[in-house]
């Protein structure tokens, strides 16, 4: 079996709905915030790091390989490499993967893994028609051929595409994200009703944590110079939500037969979110205590169609590997892209016979779980999915609460767009 | 004759000669006695040799070209012809490259200042690197003497009289890109390609001055006589309003370009160095070396022990000096967290940060880059956590001993035990604040002054129990932040606002007696002082003046406050410049005296300005004051030279710095007059002005 990988500490900036107090905010921003705070609470001599690795979707224009940019700004040695990774809504667990397979490689000893999206800032762009239209432009040479390339401009060369819902849809089976929500929600019966009442328990739970300060153990308040401003708590949950205001909005992903809303699903938002990790050699050397330790993890490809199914088929593989059952687990993380996605996932769990049916690998480590166990400060449908962000996110909160409440063993587990799942073990001791 | 050179590397490569500057035993390349001596010996070698293509003139020193004048040459000529004669040796050097039939490149790679510049204007061509530690200056004027070999006459022949005026009058420095512009410098290039790429320009042939880079218009315009003589109108108006009339450098120099430009007689030449020789034999230009020297000798000042280096620092309170402070450190390239009791304190600090990094941005056009990597040096929190690696840590916090000693003493748990701990108090006893901190050896006192970003002083306060490893880590600390740092002891007010205290102290008393607010401080302002007394009140908030004069009252028996008159401005709410109002109305930059409130208070006003006798009275009363504390300060080792206050009080105040520095100005009169003087007042105007045991003992040496 392979060696566990410590966490040593983690943060994670508000997460905050789009186009808000983060409009002026770049990714590389708030992953810069997270890493700088790192080094700070930490004692660890930054020129020991041995590598900075983010995961972001959107990758802006002005930050290629935004890991490096997050690096240098956030103050580390030069001689410190960064790598940007990508696996879609779970590229921020991917960094912390990456990291655990260079930790037990003995390649690296000491990595920061993170996520950040800046989903605000996913920019538009011109349609294809226009720049050809302006490469045509260019090559006419005389003002005649100039003016005759004018001439065929048409004003739907102006129509901008928006890169944002390009990347909610997939490229394969051409649904978008919520129309493979509502597909799950068909098939596996989960009703309007359960789905809003999922929302409705994530709004409080994560209302709660916010009001308790649990969310200030892993949240660095961020100064936004555009707005005068420092941000230090979560813009998007709502204390005040009732069930009553979410039933009243239409399905949005299939206007007439659907049951899948904006109020049940995740809405678009910025944050970044990193950990620092560590060989046990250097926790020894160190003389750290971690928050908890990573013991396995797994990723699996599905239809997909069904992609919210993901944890279901990747969390029996991370369990499998070390041995352990769902039913070992204390805590339990499942990113909630939409009420309906992780209701399903629960479905699969707790029925053999579906999981058979749907080809799950190694059906026999699940079970039914306590809904008191999962996401026990919320989640996504109510602080918010910043894709690139999300899948470090639910480790961070999910250490911190074995730590919090002294439990031993956790699962975190996301479903990724474009049809795979991922799934990460942790232990505390 | 290898041999007899010893600053100069001198060959000839490809048919060039290569002047390469050198000195021996120094950092810097300055143009002395033998260094001169040296190049002309070059340069009549040159002259005798045949089938030369060009000359490149450049330095064998990284990132040093050649920064001028010996210092120690200027401070030594008392006679004016013997200064004529200086000027005009170096006004033969420069003829003499000029005169060189083949072409001549100056390779700069450095500052390029003074002499150095004049040698660089006498050349065909001007060519410079990409570094930023390039610079192009004429700084005479800041000694009190103007450009002498030669720069106020070649200077408007390559950039024009209206930037030449600009570049000579106030002796500022301009960088490569400014110059190429100007038509100062003629390419700027990569570092490793100077020396190649100078070889290049050679191939032009040579080429005499010409102001190519001006317009057609900007030509013809400079050439009119009415065009000039209005120049010359403003760049006198100008320099008036700068100086009050206390600086006859500025003035002379304009002169000498007035008379001589366009003029092409060997008078002009002459004219300059007869007017360098009286400038440079002047007392006004004494004292301002004295003080350049004596800043230079405290920056380097070496410690006893090797500094520590800091890189890690943390400010405690987000306020006006806090948040001054974490701008100054992350500027320097120090990282900064800051920290304050609620978010909300810390986010009107980060603003204020922020827009004092915005506010540079736009002055010297840089990019945003340049706000946000510099802010990117500053993290912030309200809890103790993130302070493990710090190295120096400094509060800037309310004034109050139990406040501060609390506060000091709970990061002291946060830190490590070696960690630095630093007060920015601007009063209070470093020692007794270092009581209930842990290892107490490691706190200090480092004054800043507001605001912090534009005072050049630092004071280092050594507590009782401070070591010299602190001391010495501190005060390279400083340097590397860029300020001059003098060390004062843990006594009340330290040395700049004890002085400074009393001065406004009885500025108070003499308004109290009858003196209007206006004669008073238009008198100070005459002296030289860069605002009056009053004004500066208004400045630093009249609550704070108070309370620092109760404060000094307090800890001086003998000291008079100011507290009967300001106590009623402050109970009114009328804190000066930060509420509006104080004795002036402030709107924006613009202040007048608020003639009602003054009527109000009992106090006088006046409509015409003092006479002599006033002005004497006025000026004798508030500088030998001053002075008396300052030799008092001497006697109670707050510092330990004079030089220590004359640099304190002209940095950390601006005293006068043509006067040279308080104490210097006391000697430059008569200290035996001024101990009469003293006595005089002690018995009319109380016991303050009891001649002190130092300055008695000083009046009998001198």
């Amino acid at each position: 079996m392979n060696t566990p990988v410590a966490i040593v500490d983690g943060f994670r900036t508000p997460f905050v709905k789009a186009g808000a107090d983060f409009s002026f905010v770049s990714a590389q921003e708030l992953g810069r915030v997270v890493t700088a705070e790192l080094l700070a609470r930490s004692q660890v001599d930054p020129n020991h790091v041995d590598e900075v690795i983010f995961g972001n979707v959107a990758h802006p224009m002005d930050a290629a390989n935004i890991s490096r940019v997050i690096a240098l700004q956030a103050g580390l040695p030069l001689n410190i490499s960064a790598q940007t990774v990508s696996r879609n809504c779970a590229s921020g667990m991917q960094s912390i993967a990456t990291a655990v397979d260079m930790i037990q490689a003995k390649r690296s000893n000491i990595i920061i893994a993170g996520g950040t999206e800046s989903m605000s800032n996913i920019p538009l762009v011109f349609p294809k028609s226009m720049s050809l239209f302006l490469e045509k432009l260019a090559r006419s040479k005389s003002p005649i051929a100039k003016l005759k390339t004018l001439s065929t401009f048409k004003l739907s060369y102006l129509q901008p595409i928006i890169a944002l819902l390009q990347g909610l849809k997939d490229p394969f089976c051409g649904l978008s994200m919520g129309q493979t929500a509502q597909i799950l929600a068909n098939e596996f019966g989960i009703s309007r009703e359960q789905q809003d009442f999922f929302a409705l328990g994530s709004h409080q739970k994560t209302s709660a944590a916010m009001e308790s300060g649990r969310f200030d153990l892993e949240v660095v308040p961020l100064f936004a110079s555009q707005l005068k401003k420092i941000i230090h708590r979560d813009i998007g949950p709502r204390a005040n939500q009732t069930i009553q205001a979410l039933e009243k909005l239409p399905p949005y992903f299939d206007r007439k037969h659907g049951s899948v809303t904006v109020g049940n699903s995740c809405p678009i938002t910025d944050g970044a979110s990193a950990l620092l990790l560590m060989s046990e050699e250097k926790v020894r050397e160190y003389n750290i205590t971690p928050i908890a330790w990573i013991r396995s993890y797994a990723f699996a490809g599905l239809d997909p169609k069904r992609m919210g199914l993901g944890p279901a088929v990747a969390t029996p593989l991370a369990l499998k590997s070390i041995s352990k059952k769902l039913s070992d687990m204390d805590l339990i993380e499942i990113n909630e892209a939409f009420a309906a996605q992780v209701l399903s996932v629960l479905k699969v769990f707790k029925t053999p016979a579906i999981a058979k049916h749907i080809g799950i690998p190694s059906p026999e480590t699940l079970s039914e779980v306590d809904p008191a166990i999962v996401n026990v400060n919320g989640g996504a449908v109510a602080l918010g999915h910043p894709v690139g962000t999300s899948g470090n996110r639910i480790v961070l909160t999910l250490s911190k609460e074995l730590h919090l409440r002294n439990k031993q063993w956790g699962l975190a587990s996301i479903c990724i767009g474009g049809g795979q799942g991922g799934a990460m073990v942790l232990e505390r001791n | 004759m290898q041999q007899s050179l010893r600053h100069i590397d001198f060959f000839i490569q490809d048919g060039i000669a290569m002047l390469g500057m050198d000195m021996l035993d120094k950092g810097v390349n300055i143009l002395t006695q033998e260094t001169m001596d040296e190049l002309a010996l070059c340069i009549r070698k040159i002259f005798s040799i045949n089938e030369l293509h060009g000359l490149i003139i450049y330095s064998k020193k990284k990132h040093q070209f050649i920064a001028g004048a010996n210092i120690e040459d200027i401070a030594s000529i008392k006679d004016p012809s013997v200064g004529a004669d200086k000027a005009r040796e170096g006004q033969d050097l420069m003829e003499a490259i000029e005169s060189l039939k083949i072409p001549v490149v100056a390779a700069i790679n450095g500052p390029c200042m003074g002499g150095g510049l004049e040698l660089a204007l006498a050349c065909s061509y001007r060519i410079t690197t990409d570094s930023e530690k390039v610079k192009l200056q004429l700084p005479e004027i800041q000694l009190g003497i103007l450009p002498g070999f030669g720069g106020t006459q070649r200077l408007p022949q390559w950039i024009g009289l209206a930037h030449a005026l600009d570049l000579i009058l106030t002796g500022r420095a301009i960088d490569a890109k400014k110059a190429v512009h100007l038509g100062l410098v003629d390419d700027i290039v990569p570092e490793p390609l100077l020396l190649e790429t100078a070889k290049k320009w050679i191939g032009l042939g040579k080429r005499k001055a010409s102001t190519y880079k001006l317009s057609k218009l900007q030509r013809l315009a400079e050439s009119v006589p009415a065009v000039q003589k209005l120049m010359y109108h403003k760049a006198r108006k100008s320099v008036l309003q700068k100086t009050g009339g206390n600086y006859p450098a500025p003035l002379q120099a304009l002169d000498v370009i007035e008379k001589t430009f366009k003029k092409t007689d060997a008078f002009t030449y002459d004219y300059e160095a007869q007017k360098l020789g009286s400038l440079v034999a002047s007392p006004i230009c004494k004292s301002l070396v004295q003080l350049f020297r004596w800043t230079e000798e405290i920056k380097k000042t070496s410690q006893s022990l090797p500094p520590q280096p800091i890189r890690q620092t943390a400010v405690l309170g987000a306020g006006v000096m806090g948040a001054g402070i974490a701008h100054l450190f992350a500027k320097k390239g120090k990282d900064v967290r800051l920290k304050d009791i609620s978010l909300e304190a810390i986010e009107k600090g980060m603003y204020k940060i922020f827009t004092d990094f915005n506010f540079e941005k736009k002055r010297k056009r840089l990019s945003s880059r340049f706000v946000s990597n510099n802010m990117h040096h500053i993290s912030f929190t309200t809890t103790n956590k993130g302070f493990k690696k710090t190295q120096l840590v400094i509060e800037a916090i309310v004034e109050d001993m139990q406040v501060k000693q609390k506060v000091l003493a709970d990061i002291a748990q946060h830190v490590s035990p070696d960690t630095i701990i630093a007060t920015n108090t601007s009063a209070l006893s470093v020692s007794e604040m270092s009581k209930p901190i842990s290892n107490p050896q490691r706190v200090i006192g480092l004054h800043f002054f507001n605001p912090v970003a534009k005072m050049p002083l630092l004071e280092i306060i050594q507590g009782e129990q401070t070591s010299q490893q602190t001391v010495s880590t501190a005060f390279a600390f400083a340097l590397s932040i860029g300020k001059t740092p003098i060390l004062v002891a843990d006594r009340p007010g330290f040395l700049v606002n004890r002085i400074l205290g009393i001065y406004l102290a009885e500025a108070a008393s003499i308004a109290q007696e009858g003196i209007s607010i206006a004669d008073i401080d238009y008198t100070m302002k005459k002296f030289g002082m860069p605002m009056g007394p009053f004004e500066l009140i208004d400045e630093i908030g009249v609550d704070i003046a108070n309370h620092v004069g109760k404060f000094l009252g307090e800890s001086f028996p003998y000291f008079p406050t100011p507290s009967s008159l300001l106590t009623p401005l402050v109970d009114a709410k009328r804190f000066g410049r930060k509420s509006g109002q104080g004795f002036y109305k402030h709107k924006g930059r613009q202040k007048r005296l608020d003639n009602k409130l003054i009527k109000n208070m009992g106090l006088h006003t006046s409509t015409k300005t003092p006479d002599d006798h006033l002005e004497r009275l006025i000026t004798d009363r508030l500088v030998l004051l001053m002075g008396n504390e300052a030799y008092r300060c001497l006697e109670e080792n707050v510092v330990q030279s004079e030089r220590d206050i004359d640099v304190g009080m002209v940095l950390g105040t601006g005293f006068a710095p043509f006067r040279g520095g308080l104490i210097h100005y006391l000697k430059s009169r008569n200290l035996e007059n001024i101990k009469t003087t003293l006595a005089t007042f002690s018995a009319k105007y109380g016991k303050h002005f009891e001649p002190s045991q130092a300055l008695v003992e000083q009046s009998y040496r001198s």
